[in-house]
């Protein structure tokens, strides 16, 4: 895929080339076949040079002489001439509208379930080498962003100061947004929401010359390709979240991208760092509270643990990650990014408490040095 | 039982013989005999004057050409009932015209106005009639119910003119009674009409009874001119076929297949042969002298025992002992795989699919019969004849003749109805009925059918019939299968052609919406997905 993020008529000629294609097959009499990538978890593999899942060589193929291939073909067809119309008109489209588009074009293409209509925007994806935002059919909303960023939308430009509330929403769709200039050295995006509002009700962005993200959970693919921007742009990446197993995929999303989306490229961030909480942490950052902040394990974190050992990204980076996921096996505890509460007597040391660790841990996994 | 039972069974059934006239039994037996009611009547007199007919036709090789006339009448009759109140039923005039040999003049009186058993001990012979009752018998029935004579116009080839006579039936005497007697004009070669009134009743029986005929019967044509209800119409049943099917001939009985009080009875009539070896190898078939003797040494009889003498049980259980040769088998008048065919693609000309099989001829307790099955599928013409379907359809024939009662009891439709024709493709609905229209007929003849009583119309399970119909109908199954495969096989590839031809539709619109463009065609693809011989 190409670096540069394609205009929206170099989109539409894409799709339209599907179309082109099928009919020279057709007018010829001939029968029509789609090769592409194939989308299977068997073929997905997690490439350790790149540190990154991707798709593999096998190929798979779209049949016109098969009935269920024929189908597809003809579903693909279909999502490709919506998302050419709803692209002309400036409608996004969510995979549950397109669910009721494909239900409603005729009884031949009627979707068993969700799961048909979704398998076929993936196979759009991989047909036409896009990922889905570009033609429209856009995530949920999810997070936010905050810091002194401006942001290019295609009809404004927005600084991540200046958009009230919770700070600048990040859209299902990316795609035409464009970094147009920042006063931060680095972006650190969060897991959780409470840490993330007292970092800029404390204005620690404004001090410490940093964006913050807030996740809400397992990013969205919005924030996700929006972290990706900013560290194709030379921005330092950093992830904070809970210790607990489950935080271990949040950081490797970003990471290292999904098996899901092994076909998308450009979902993952390879530079961006895991700061914290990790499971040295407790020792040296919290001493003297670490009998109070220690949850204890449940069934579901521990079976989530013996799940993630075997992934192929634990195996990389000198056995780190393995090493932290054991420490929940051998400790059978866990704790939160809302610890950092335990270690204040009052509401003015919090600031400090966090300046501490976010300075740190910056200049320990990033090698930056952060004024204050 | 003992032998002084059996003797005495066999005595009084002779005294019996010999005391009543036939015309007399008839009268007391009507019920049994299959006028029970009006329905019945009317199709029991159809059958009988139908059955002489064809036995006319068949003395001179001659294709039968039938014409039928039902009328009724507008009067009634009250006739009456097992409660007492009488019960209403309306007269109908029914004349049978056909092309047979004709009764010479002077015996046409004779010939029609006197009753005769028509069993016969010393011969067996595949016949039509089951009771042996015959056309006097419907004369006679006439005249009870409604009074009225039957005119019988006849002429034999060669004569000038035709013989008319009127007569009824004196039942004491059992004599015709001429009412009047002339020569006519008749345009005709040879042939008889019989015109005669019956209280009747006439139902669809009536015509499928007649259309099954037609299929017992492929050379038969049959003119139908009916006035019921008011409304008067004519059909005509083609011949399917030209060929005259084989004569059935007279054979010998078979020891296997007397009981004890006919062999008594037999021997005591015999006055020809003196000794009871010679009386056994004169009137049974595959009995020589040496085996008659040898079957008497094994009863411990004198072989020169005078046939009077007789000890019938012990005789027929030395030949079961003796395993005697099995009798002539070709002396049937069977229908024929190819005629079969014919006579259902003749009713039934828009069915899919027509299967027949007839099974080399074979025995039961000494008495050759020949099984035929047959099988008509699918098309508005089945559908139409099975109706409102609760039953698989089964159309049953004995020597030719449909059998019209007595459905479930019926070995030929037992047969069918416990094959599971779900093995031979049949898609089968409730209660075991097949979904696509199908109807079976299932035919024997025999030189005596075993009907499961005097009067029913149902054939007895025999084991050798039920095992040769069986082989038939699994025969018939194979060439089912065959035929149903291949058309389930047609509508899938159908299907799918109808499939494939609305996704390429669906997809050369996109693909058209999508490039903005002319809709592209997409018939090459489809030609080249099924092929030049599809469309």
């Amino acid at each position: 895929m190409p670096e540069t993020a394609l205009s929206i008529e170099e989109v539409k000629d894409r799709l339209r080339q599907l179309g082109s294609r099928i009919g020279d097959i057709l007018s010829k009499g001939e029968v029509p076949s789609i090769d592409h990538r194939r989308l299977s978890k068997s073929n997905v593999r997690f490439d350790l040079g790149l540190h990154t899942y991707e798709l593999g060589d096998d190929r798979a193929e779209i049949r016109g002489d098969r009935k269920s291939s024929l189908k597809k073909l003809t579903a693909l067809s279909f999502l490709t001439r919506v998302s050419l119309e709803r692209l002309d008109v400036g409608l996004s489209t969510t995979k549950r509208d397109y669910y009721y588009l494909q239900k409603s074009r005729h009884p031949l293409l009627m979707p068993a379930n969700q799961a048909e209509s979704d398998h076929v925007i993936r196979v759009a994806e991989v047909v036409h080498d896009l990922s889905r935002e570009t033609f429209g059919v856009v995530a949920q909303s999810k997070g936010y962003l905050y810091g002194d960023i401006t942001l290019r939308e295609p009809k404004m430009k927005v600084n991540c100061t200046q958009t009230g509330g919770d700070g600048y929403s990040v859209p299902g769709n990316v795609e035409y947004i464009e970094i147009e200039s920042t006063r931060i050295r680095a972006l650190i995006a969060i897991e959780k929401e409470g840490i993330y509002r007292n970092l800029m009700e404390l204005g620690i962005p404004e001090k410490l010359g940093i964006g913050i993200a807030m996740l809400g959970g397992q990013p969205s693919r919005g924030m996700r390709r929006m972290l990706r921007k900013f560290s194709d742009a030379g921005y330092p990446i950093g992830i904070l979240t809970d210790l607990n197993p489950y935080s271990l995929r949040i950081a490797a999303n970003i990471i290292y991208g999904s098996i899901q989306s092994a076909h998308i490229s450009k979902l993952s961030a390879p530079n961006a760092k895991f700061m914290g909480l990790e499971a040295s942490d407790v020792d040296e950052f919290f001493p003297k509270v670490r009998r109070v902040i220690l949850e204890p394990l449940t069934e579901e974190d521990l079976k989530a643990s013996n799940d993630n050992a075997s992934l192929p990204y634990m195996q990389g980076d000198d056995g780190y990650w393995l090493r932290e996921n054991q420490w929940f096996v051998d400790n059978q505890k866990k704790t939160e990014l809302e610890a950092f509460n335990a270690l204040t007597r009052h509401a003015r040391e919090l600031g400090d408490v966090y300046v501490g660790y976010v300075r740190e841990k910056v200049k320990r996994k990033m090698d930056i040095s952060l004024p204050g | 039982m003992v032998v002084d039972e059996l003797r005495l069974a066999a005595e009084q059934e002779a005294q019996r013989m010999r005391e009543s006239n036939p015309a007399q039994y008839f009268e007391r037996n009507l019920h049994q005999l299959g006028f029970s009611d009006p329905e019945h009547s009317l199709l029991q007199t159809l059958k009988e004057m139908i059955d002489n007919s064809l036995d006319a036709t068949e003395l001179g090789d001659i294709l039968p050409d039938l014409t039928l006339e039902v009328e009724e009448t507008g009067d009634e009759i009250t006739l009456p009932s097992q409660t007492g109140r009488g019960r209403k039923a309306s007269i109908y005039r029914v004349r049978l015209e056909d092309n047979g040999v004709g009764i010479v003049p002077d015996k046409v009186s004779d010939s029609i106005g006197k009753l005769l058993f028509g069993s016969k001990l010393t011969v067996l012979k595949q016949s039509r009639g089951q009771q042996g009752i015959g056309i006097s018998a419907v004369v006679l029935y006439s005249q009870l119910t409604t009074l009225r004579p039957t005119t019988v116009v006849s002429k034999i080839a060669g004569n000038e003119r035709a013989r008319r006579v009127v007569l009824r039936i004196d039942v004491d005497k059992n004599e015709p009674v001429v009412i009047e007697e002339g020569d006519v004009p008749w345009q005709k070669n040879n042939g008889i009409s019989i015109e005669l009134f019956l209280p009747g009743k006439y139902s669809e029986r009536v015509d499928s009874y007649l259309r099954e005929l037609a299929i017992g019967n492929p050379h038969m044509r049959l003119r139908l001119v009916k006035k019921v209800a008011g409304e008067t119409s004519e059909t005509v049943l083609e011949r399917a076929t030209r060929g005259i099917p084989p004569v059935a001939k007279e054979i010998k009985p078979h020891l296997s297949s007397v009981d004890a009080g006919t062999l008594h009875r037999m021997a005591e009539v015999d006055d020809d042969c003196r000794t009871l070896a010679s009386f056994l190898s004169k009137h049974f078939a595959m009995i020589s002298g040496k085996m008659a003797r040898r079957i008497l040494q094994s009863a411990k009889l004198p072989p020169n025992l005078k046939p009077k003498n007789i000890k019938a049980d012990r005789i027929l259980e030395a030949a079961r002992n003796m395993k005697l040769r099995r009798p002539k088998l070709d002396v049937l008048s069977f229908i024929g795989e190819d005629e079969l065919k014919a006579a259902l693609r003749n009713l039934f000309p828009d069915a899919e699919f027509m299967g027949a099989v007839s099974r080399p001829p074979w025995s039961y307790q000494g008495i050759p019969f020949r099984v035929e099955v047959g099988v008509a599928i699918g098309g508005q013409s089945v559908i139409n004849h099975n109706g409102e379907q609760k039953r698989t359809s089964v159309i049953r024939l004995a020597n030719r003749v449909p059998l019209p009662y007595d459905l479930s009891d019926c070995e030929l439709y037992r047969a069918v109805s416990e094959i599971d024709w779900r093995n031979y493709g049949l898609v089968i609905g409730e209660r075991g009925v097949p979904v696509d229209g199908v109807i079976f007929v299932a035919s024997i003849v025999a030189s005596r059918v075993p009907y499961t009583s005097p009067g029913k119309f149902a054939v007895a399970r025999v084991s050798e019939i039920h095992d040769e119909l069986t082989l038939a109908l699994q025969e018939l199954g194979r060439q089912m299968r065959v035929h149903l495969q291949r058309k389930r096989k047609e509508e899938s590839e159908a299907k799918r052609l109808e499939y494939f031809r609305g996704y390429y539709g669906l997809l050369a619109e996109e693909i058209a919406n999508i490039t903005r463009a002319e809709m592209v065609p997409y018939e090459g693809t489809i030609k080249r997905l099924f092929g030049g011989s599809e469309a």
